[in-house]
């Protein structure tokens, strides 16, 4: 093989510090926050969610930041100014980022991952856990308000939710599908190896 | 906080007594429309008519009072003693003005010649001079413009508006001088 030049050296070197944007996806309770913070924290990512925007609008409109307004609020938006709406404002904060790697959560349709795709180096990791894992999980989560107490039959209703439903299309889509089953240290090993992949 | 409501018809001459008694007063301006560009903003879409009103869906979704309370919320957060809500165009919208403890609310009319010279001049939208006069009367007969007239009669004070800006300013000023 020939010596690269400058140049192409250069670009190499660029392809392999490009920017990386990873998206994560999974259901409600799979540990998608944990996977973002954990990114945030172990390999100085930025992370930008779509929920984010969503309690900054609740915000203005003096509404609480519960999940039953995100997702009220997101499929009005949606309905109104088109599936994409919130993917492209969070695709535009997150070309605006200046670290390594930016992670994007909060994904829930396909409509939203299409306009994400169109980020250069965009990877799509997908989270699975298990209902039941999921549920007990959510009788020890407070963060967000009215979440508290639901019986297994109202958290198998809220999965029905449209803003639910197509996460589940979305592990098709995905560069990497991690398991959140087990330990801690299972789970974070999986999201080492899926991020040193896309590096 | 006190608040002043300005209702009127369109190109009455709300913005102009606003920003008067802005300037004399040192208060903000305020209208419930802007809490639509602020959710727009964060979107980043522009800041347009329809986007405006495709967005008035939110008070379907999260109930009528939505804009006067997210104001609410706005004002208490960025203004002192004084705040200037211009452009009440709803039963519910003239209830919230009430509802602070202390109000006050101007009715500014003019007659409907000199308001469609004034739109024809500020054009402000797109189709403001190409508009005939038997277009912008028929427009008066839409059902928001008319409630504007019925709501001009629960205001404190009346302000008219067919004469000069400085007998404009000289009713503004009489009023200032009651109410502060």
């Amino acid at each position: 093989m020939l010596p690269l030049n400058r140049e192409e050296g250069l670009a190499q070197q660029g392809a392999i510090m490009a920017k990386l944007y990873l998206g994560v996806a999974g259901q409600m309770l799979s540990g998608k926050d944990y996977a973002a913070n954990f990114f945030v924290q172990r390999f100085n990512a930025g992370h930008l969610k779509v929920s984010a925007f969503l309690d900054q609008i609740l915000n203005i409109l003096d509404l609480e930041f519960s999940r039953a307004n995100e997702q009220k609020l997101g499929t009005l938006l949606r309905d109104l100014f088109g599936e994409d709406v919130m993917s492209k404002t969070l695709a535009a904060e997150a070309e605006k980022s200046d670290k390594p790697i930016v992670i994007l959560s909060s994904i829930r349709r396909l409509g939203e991952l299409n306009e994400l795709k169109k980020l250069p180096n965009f990877k799509l990791l997908f989270i699975k856990s298990d209902e039941a894992e999921r549920y007990s999980r959510q009788e020890n989560r407070a963060e967000k308000s009215g979440e508290q107490f639901l019986s297994i039959e109202e958290f198998k209703k809220q999965h029905e939710h449209s803003a639910e439903q197509q996460i589940d299309d979305m592990q098709k889509e995905a560069d990497f599908v991690v398991e959140n089953n087990g330990t801690i240290q299972e789970f974070e090993a999986q999201l080492t190896k899926a991020i040193t992949q896309s590096l | 906080m006190k608040v002043i409501g300005i209702i009127g018809q369109k190109a009455a001459g709300k913005t102009t007594i606003a920003e008067y008694i802005a300037k004399a007063t040192g208060a903000k301006i305020y209208r419930y429309a802007e809490i639509l560009d602020d959710v727009l903003n964060v979107l980043r879409l522009p800041v347009t008519n329809i986007n405006e009103i495709k967005l008035v869906a939110l008070r379907k979704e999260f109930g009528e009072n939505t804009l006067p309370k997210a104001l609410r919320k706005k004002i208490m957060s960025q203004s002192g003693e004084l705040a200037i809500i211009t452009g009440i165009r709803f039963e519910n919208e003239l209830a919230d003005i009430r509802s602070y403890p202390k109000n006050v609310l101007l009715y500014v009319e003019s007659d409907i010649q000199l308001r469609y010279q004034r739109q024809k001049l500020r054009n402000q939208k797109a189709d403001d001079q190409t508009m005939s006069f038997e277009e912008f009367a028929k427009l008066e007969e839409d059902s928001t413009e008319k409630e504007i007239k019925a709501l001009g009669q629960a205001a404190d004070f009346k302000i008219e508006n067919n004469g000069s800006e400085q007998q404009l300013f000289k009713q503004i000023d009489a009023i200032l001088q009651q109410i502060i």
